[in-house]
């Protein structure tokens, strides 16, 4: 018996508990019709104004997400106030948008159509319909045929489906005791300490927070706000909430530089320092700051995270 | 009446909207309120765990947000839900909307509370978490010794104090705890060391305590409250909606009750007077009279259909007219004036009216008719005048009645007097006279009628069944020369023809210009000619003169049609009845016997032939069932089948033995076929039977006979196969005598003489070839044998036989192959080159000048088969087409003179023309006398496999000794054991087991092998099955029974290739079996297979032939009669070896006729037995192919326990001594020419010398060392050696100075194989 106990006991994969960050859920289950309508509506250019744009254009999903560039440029031709996040994870974040301004993925696609795409919701309804392809489609999937509603909702289910499962460090909280090096489980240990976990924690590693940018000082005077910065103070009035942002996931952070709202920083080394100085009041030492970046890496999950 | 009408409809209209308000508002729907109870259940559970969620947060047990994000989501979709409900309840006043837009007030309070706690709480939890560290980091500082004033021990208490205070600090401490902290941290801010410490702790005091709100605050929002509160409203809404729904319901029940009553009575007077008006339309509208309605003016109100019918007039046409308006319905003047008083009076009118109907109405066009007419005026119950009803009643068919009844009269008396006509003639046709005395006793009857304007004259013509013409066959007062010029009337001619052309009664009057035939002084005087025709079928002419000047109207054509028409019947049946007279002696005196059945079998009618053949009367078998007939011997069946045939309308046709009365059988041909009724249903069977007993016994005698002849025509096809082969051996003798003789010094005039004897006797051996062909194919025992082959192979045979004589006579021979010929067939290429080279020969014979062209082609494709056209084509002498008639006859040529030109047997092209015919082709010939021919044939063969191809290759590219001596290389260390009786087998086998390396030793039999094997190890044992004191299968068995010789391989050998000898091999432990004569390549694949299993896949690989192995050409004795090539194909094609056996044999063998012979005289037939095999495989190995089948069947039939007879061992001496003289002759001619290979010349270099060079070299070359090789290389070359092993030195010699030492191995091992063989 106690043979047999070891034997199996060697092979088992023991979860680690109790940890401050979940693992990314190994898939997620959508209504397949409707996830597949969303990902062509998502690459869907006539959705824009200018009929070149379209979802995908700020968010590649085969460069993770984001465009990887400090500020997008929207179809009017103007930029965009803020950085764009990767669009991978964003179902587990607790609001959409910096500042948090809407809930839903839905509100999201909403706004992001009629402001950064610059359309009007009666034009891409007109302009979809002309297509026999998605009037069938449509009629399959929803009971209302092509309506705004619905576009909003196709693209929001996809989007749910677009999470990045079974990285390595979530192989590690399974229990993959090879997941990790030893740099990069010290790395894990130094980024609980040091008190980054305080707010990068959950599923999404952040994202599930707000909170004000540089609060211990530094961040805030050296990377100085932009005008036009849509910050928390924009949705609550609440003097406090100035400067404060939604904590961003740290999931994939290595591949979606640059950093923080205004994109401005484009090295994880420099967004790690002026994090760890800014919200925790502490000055790294390049040693730390090479073990929290190590930890970081392993992050990456993998891109294919809906059900297919 | 009509105000209380419209008050009935508006109070309807009232109550259904009534009604309408009543329903919608007894409308319940409780699913809202039900979701909402769900929704509120749902978010009362999702709070109280949430709060505890947050608890836990704030402890730092829950160590993440994501909890919270959830909550968000599922409160605000709640809260969704709840506003989604409100739909109904917008408008009621009991403040739903109000209390869910505070629940949202509240929500969004709470959610923005938690984002703030959350802030608070991660920013707190991180300056807790630092606190001790640096706390714990300023220790270890002040313990190593930091610089400053510091007291030590008191700043380290002073941080304990801090650090413990700080972390069990929470919101129920004093004021004191807090105070302490302050004048702790007092303290330390004079120390720049620890303002980090000082700053941590100033915001946990800053943030602590406002965390700590946030969650107060969060837990006891009064959520819960709110959210009951919404599901109060709604249920309290609820019970008010049911209560009104109550009412309503009760009202609308109440009101939908009345309503019901209401409709009903409605409905139910309703159908009443719709039944009594529809009553009354139907009425008026069916009735047959005239019925219509007038105003109290006379204009027209309405009519009905009855009036339509009887005048013609419409609707359209007469309402709104007055009747007088109507043209032509009042005619009299007084009716007019009558009616028009009493409309103005408003009086009834009746009176009798002639109507003239409307002129484009159909039915009573034109017509007068009568009505009675009457005019009725309708008063109202207040007697005022309302119009009037008019009611016309048709009386136009009684007046009409009243008419026809005297025309009628006049009529009937007519009858009388044509049917009593008829009647007579009638009568007439039953007399039982033939037609022409009917026709006229009928023409009789009818001339005497007084009532038609006739001469007692007239004729009755029938038509002629042969052709278009009438003859005269009754007349009555014709005159005798008429009577002679009318026998016979052509159509057309004269009035009788003409109505007989046109099918129409012709007239004339007068003598006109139509009567054509006419008599000089006729009296003037008419006729009618009246076709006789039944269902337009013309029977003839029925002529009757009239009295001149009559006129078309006095003659009653219709009664003469009438009469004609009689006529008809009355020619038709008797023509009838005259067939069937006919047709019922046909079958009477029928030659053979007919008998008819009804559709169960049983007799209805049989002929006098029938009761002749089978003896019983007709009163016998007339009502008998047929099997009665039955012989017995016929199968049931046949009878089933002959059943089942005719009950489905078909004839069926058959032999079968039938039982006479005296119970002796015959035999019947039969023919039996249904019979159909006009409608095409079977009503009877009718069998046609016909004594065939005497022409079976002709046929019986003629089969006989036949049998006889070709049994006759077998014998002689076998004589002749006997014959030939009797022929054949003395001609081996002579062939063999002349080439001998021709190799030895002669002068040019007896080499003359002897080339031609040897012309002659070739000839004559094609002769007997042919001869033998011939009467194999004739004794049906020639076989097309299916093997796989290279039509180009063929082809190219044929063209070395063929091009050297062409070549000879100055001739091109051409051979095209089409590129679309498969390259290989299956079929008999034996057969297939022996056609084409007797066509090519023929061709070349009886050309002289131009060229022989041979073409294969491929012409189609039949399912897996191949069709090939081979033609033939010269420019030579041609035929005539008689000639060309005459060709594939047997012993038959162009003609006699061609055979003194050309010589030939004539039987070539006969067997060719088989052979063709056995390919499934056909010949085909064109030629042209003087301008050469074209034989052409086709063939169909099969399309080999792959597989086959495989096979067929490997066959014929063998694979070198050499490679199987590489493969056997790793276990060639260890002997094989040969176990082999017969000297000749032994030295075919161990040489060829030599070449590739293998050493052999032998046992003579098989005692010997058992002692022998004690001697050591042996790779393998090859064992002969038959062998003197112990034979192979004996041998084995003890092998088998010693443990230690369980393993060793045992190949069994044998000549014997009887079935089942396979099978008792392995039984008996042997491991494969081998037959003889050995083929090469299976006794070397055999052993590489049992050997060196590693190499086996080896084999697999196509064999290529390697150049510069093979040792050069080595001129080869000619052995007519001999396949030399198949045998040196079994000893992969070395020739040397050939030669050798053929030695060996003339020293073995040359005797062993004798030595069977002898013991057989002595009764030892397992001897005689054992010396035959030995024989057969001896002669096998050197390709004595007659000797080898003659041994064959001798051993067959000895071991079968037959004696032999006298002839057969004497066929086998002449046989053997054939062989030997051939041989003989063969291996003369090989001494004499290579005088180098004789074994006594003194000058030839010595083998062993030459042997003991080669062994000295072979280290050297191994080891690749050329140097100390070319001496002795140059030593050898020294020895002129000449020939085969010459040039093979020479090769050496080339390799050792290209310093290319492997191959130089190579070409030392063939060397030293050759000097073996010599010594």
């Amino acid at each position: 018996m106690l043979v047999f106990w070891w034997g199996q006991g060697a092979a088992w994969a023991v979860p680690l508990l109790n940890e401050p960050i979940l693992p990314v859920p190994e898939c997620r289950m959508e209504d397949g019709a409707k996830v597949r309508l969303g990902r062509q509506l998502f690459h869907e250019v006539r959705l824009s104004a200018n009929n070149a744009m379209s979802c995908a254009t700020c968010h590649p999903l085969d460069q993770w997400g984001m465009d990887g560039i400090p500020h997008s440029t929207r179809a009017d031709g103007t930029l965009n106030t803020m950085h764009t996040p990767t669009v991978f994870n964003a179902v587990f974040n607790l609001a959409q948008f910096w500042n948090g301004r809407v809930l839903t993925l839905e509100e999201q696609v909403d706004e992001a159509v009629r402001v950064d795409m610059g359309a009007n919701w009666n034009e891409v309804v007109r302009k979809l319909s002309q297509e026999p392809q998605y009037r069938e489609e449509f009629a399959r999937v929803y009971r209302g045929g092509i309506h705004a509603e619905n576009i909003r909702n196709a693209i929001a289910a996809f989007e749910r489906t677009l999470t990045t499962p079974n990285s390595r460090f979530d192989r590690h909280l399974r229990g993959d005791e090879s997941a990790l090096s030893k740099q990069e489980k010290e790395g894990y240990q130094l980024f609980k300490t040091l008190g980054c976990i305080s707010c990068h924690q959950g599923v999404n590693i952040g994202g599930n927070m707000f909170h004000r940018f540089g609060i211990l000082g530094g961040g805030g005077e050296e990377v100085a706000s932009e005008p036009g910065e849509l910050d928390r103070f924009v949705v609550t009035g609440v003097a406090e909430d100035r400067h404060a942002f939604k904590v961003p996931g740290l999931r994939n952070v290595a591949r979606t530089a640059p950093y923080f709202h205004h994109g401005s920083v484009a090295t994880l080394d420099e967004a790690v320092t002026i994090m760890a100085r800014g919200q925790l009041g502490y000055t790294i030492t390049p040693k730390e700051r090479t073990l929290l970046v190590s930890f970081l890496f392993t992050l990456d999950g993998e891109t294919n995270g809906d059900c297919r | 009446m009509k105000g209380i009408e419209q008050l009935r409809w508006l109070g309807g209209v009232l109550i259904a909207v009534i009604m309408g308000w009543f329903a919608s508002h007894s409308h319940m729907d409780r699913s809202h309120h039900d979701r909402l109870e769900e929704v509120v259940n749902r978010v009362l559970n999702l709070e109280t765990g949430f709060n505890q969620k947050l608890v836990l947060i704030r402890f730092g047990i829950l160590s993440h947000y994501d909890d919270t994000v959830t909550y968000q989501r599922e409160v605000m979709n709640a809260l969704q839900q709840a506003r989604d409900q409100v739909g109904f309840q917008e408008e009621d006043g009991l403040g739903f909307l109000e209390a869910w837009r505070a629940l949202e007030l509240e929500l969004r309070g709470k959610l923005d509370r938690i984002e703030r706690f959350k802030t608070g709480h991660a920013l707190l939890k991180n300056a807790m978490a630092h606190l001790p560290l640096m706390i714990h980091d300023r220790v270890r500082m002040i313990e190593q010794g930091m610089k400053g004033e510091l007291d030590h021990g008191a700043v380290r208490e002073l941080l304990n104090l801090l650090q413990e205070m700080m972390l069990f600090f929470n919101r129920h401490d004093n004021e004191e705890v807090l105070r302490r902290i302050e004048g702790l941290l007092a303290n330390m801010v004079g120390f720049p060391q620890f303002t980090d410490v000082v700053d941590d702790v100033w915001l946990i005091l800053a943030w602590k305590p406002r965390t700590d709100q946030l969650l107060d605050e969060i837990i006891h929002l009064p959520m819960a409250q709110k959210w009951q509160n919404l599901l109060r409203i709604s249920y309290a809404h609820y019970l008010k909606r049911q209560k009104t729904a109550l009412i309503y319901q009760v009202m609308l029940l109440g009101v939908s009750l009345g309503l019901l009553g209401m409709f009903l009575k409605v409905l139910w007077s309703l159908k009443v007077a719709t039944t009594r008006q529809r009553r009354l339309q139907q009425a008026v509208d069916s009735s047959g009279d005239a019925i219509g309605t007038l105003d109290p003016l006379g204009a027209i109100q309405f009519i009905n259909p009855g009036f339509t019918q009887t005048t013609g007039w419409s609707s359209s046409d007469v309402v709104g007219k007055s009747l007088h308006e109507i043209e032509g319905y009042l005619q009299e003047s007084a009716v007019r004036e009558g009616i028009r008083q009493a409309i103005e009076e408003g009086n009834s009118w009746r009176g009798l009216l002639s109507v003239r109907p409307k002129q484009n109405g159909s039915q009573t066009a034109g017509n007068i008719c009568w009505q009675q007419f009457g005019l009725t005026p309708i008063h109202s119950k207040r007697g005022r005048l309302e119009g009037f009803v008019m009611l016309a009643h048709d009386i136009t068919g009684l007046k009409q009645t009243e008419e026809q009844l005297v025309q009628a009269k006049e009529q009937a008396e007519n009858a009388d007097r044509i049917k009593g006509v008829i009647n007579e003639l009638l009568e007439i046709s039953l007399i039982a006279e033939p037609l022409p005395v009917i026709l006229h006793m009928a023409l009789e009857r009818i001339l005497a009628i007084s009532w038609l304007p006739i001469e007692q004259k007239g004729a009755v013509f029938l038509k002629d069944p042969g052709g278009e013409r009438l003859l005269l066959s009754a007349n009555v007062g014709m005159h005798p020369e008429l009577q002679v010029r009318c026998a016979r009337v052509a159509y057309g001619t004269c009035l009788c023809g003409l109505a007989a052309k046109t099918n129409e009664t012709v007239f004339a009057s007068h003598l006109d210009e139509r009567h054509v035939i006419r008599l000089k002084d006729m009296s003037p005087h008419g006729h009618v000619c009246l076709p006789i025709q039944s269902g337009g079928r013309l029977l003839g002419v029925l002529d009757l003169n009239l009295r001149d000047g009559t006129q078309r109207e006095e003659i009653l054509e219709d009664f003469l049609e009438l009469v004609t028409t009689t006529l008809a019947g009355v020619i038709e049946r008797k023509q009838a009845e005259e067939m069937l007279q006919k047709l019922y002696h046909a079958i009477e005196q029928s030659p053979v016997a007919v008998v008819i059945t009804d559709l169960r079998g049983v007799i209805e009618y049989v002929n006098p032939k029938f009761c002749l053949n089978s003896g019983y009367s007709r009163e016998e078998v007339i009502g008998q069932h047929t099997r009665m007939l039955k012989s017995g011997h016929t199968p049931d069946e046949e009878y089933r089948e002959l059943w089942a045939s005719i009950l489905q309308g078909q004839e069926w046709h058959g032999e079968f033995q039938t039982r006479k009365k005296s119970g002796e059988l015959f035999w019947e041909s039969v023919s039996i076929s249904p019979l159909r009724a006009s409608n095409g249903v079977i009503t009877h069977f009718i069998a046609i039977k016909e004594d065939i007993t005497e022409r079976r016994e002709i046929d019986d005698q003629l089969r006989s006979a036949k049998a006889a002849a070709e049994e006759a025509n077998r014998a002689k096809s076998e004589f002749l196969a006997n014959m030939s082969h009797e022929i054949r051996t003395p001609m081996n003798a002579i062939i063999g005598m002349t080439a001998l003789c021709l190799h030895t010094e002669v002068t040019p005039k007896q080499e003359n003489y002897l080339r031609k004897i040897e012309r002659a006797a070739q000839s004559l051996l094609r002769i007997l070839n042919d001869i033998l062909d011939f009467s194999k194919i004739e004794a049906g025992r020639l076989e097309m044998e299916k093997t796989t082959f290279r039509v180009r192979d063929v082809v190219e045979h044929v063209a070395t036989l063929v091009s050297l004589p062409a070549g000879e006579k100055g001739l091109a021979f051409v051979v095209r192959v089409d590129s679309d010929v498969p390259e290989h067939l299956i079929g008999d290429p034996l057969r297939l080159g022996q056609v084409l080279t007797n066509l090519a020969s023929n061709a070349v014979k009886f050309t002289s000048k131009g060229e022989v062209t041979v073409v294969v082609q491929f012409t189609a494709k039949r399912g897996e088969e191949i069709g090939l056209r081979l033609a033939v084509r010269d420019t030579g002498i041609g035929l005539t087409p008689e000639q060309q008639g005459r060709l594939f006859q047997s012993f038959s040529q162009a003609d006699s003179s061609t055979t003194r030109r050309y010589g030939g047997t004539g039987l070539g092209l006969s067997i060719s023309k088989r052979l063709v015919e056995m390919m499934q082709g056909g010949f085909e010939v064109h030629s042209a006398l003087g301008q050469g021919s074209e034989f052409a044939f086709t063939a169909w063969f099969a399309l080999p496999s792959a597989q086959e191809v495989a096979k067929l290759a490997a066959k014929t590219l063998t694979r070198p000794v050499e490679a199987y001596g590489q493969m056997l290389r790793s276990v060639a260390a260890q002997p094989i054991l040969l176990v082999e009786d017969n000297e000749f087998n032994q030295q075919v086998a161990k040489d060829l087991l030599e070449l590739a390396g293998l050493t052999v030793r032998i046992a003579e039999n098989g005692a010997e092998a058992v002692r022998v094997l004690e001697d050591g190890p042996y790779l393998v044992i090859l064992m002969d099955l038959q062998m003197p004191v112990m034979d192979g299968h004996e041998a084995t068995r003890r092998i088998r029974s010693m443990p230690e010789w369980q393993g060793v391989p045992i190949i069994a050998m044998t000549a014997n290739v009887m079935t089942g000898e396979r099978e008792q091999c392995l039984a008996n432990g042997m491991n494969d079996y081998l037959s003889k004569p050995v083929d090469v390549d299976r006794l070397f694949s055999t052993l590489v297979r049992l050997l060196c299993p590693d190499a086996e896949a080896l084999l697999a690989a196509p064999a290529t032939s390697t150049p510069g192995i093979q040792p050069p050409e080595l001129r080869l004795p000619v052995l007519p009669g001999m396949d030399r090539e198949g045998a040196l194909t079994r000893l992969a094609g070395n020739r040397d070896l050939y030669v050798k056996l053929l030695f060996r044999f003339l020293e073995g063998h040359r005797l062993s006729d004798r030595e069977i012979r002898l013991a057989l005289e002595r009764g030892e037939t397992a001897l005689a037995t054992r010396l035959l095999h030995t024989l057969k495989g001896v002669a096998g190995s050197i390709g004595a192919a007659v000797l080898q089948e003659l041994c064959q069947e001798m051993e067959h039939d000895l071991t079968r326990g037959l004696v032999l007879e006298q002839e057969r061992l004497v066929r086998l001496s002449e046989a053997l001594r054939s062989v030997v003289a051939v041989v003989e002759e063969g291996c003369a001619c090989l001494v004499r020419d290579r005088p180098e290979q004789g074994t006594g010349g003194s000058s030839a270099p010595k083998p062993e010398a030459l042997l003991a060079l080669v062994e000295e070299m072979y280290p050297h070359v191994q080891q690749s060392r050329p140097r100390p090789c070319l001496p002795l290389v140059t030593s050898m070359v020294a020895m002129g050696w000449t020939g085969e092993i010459g040039a093979a030195i020479g090769r050496l010699e080339q390799l050792l100075r290209k310093y290319r030492m492997k191959e130089a191995v190579i070409e030392l091992d063939t060397l030293k194989k050759a000097i073996q063989l010599l010594i």
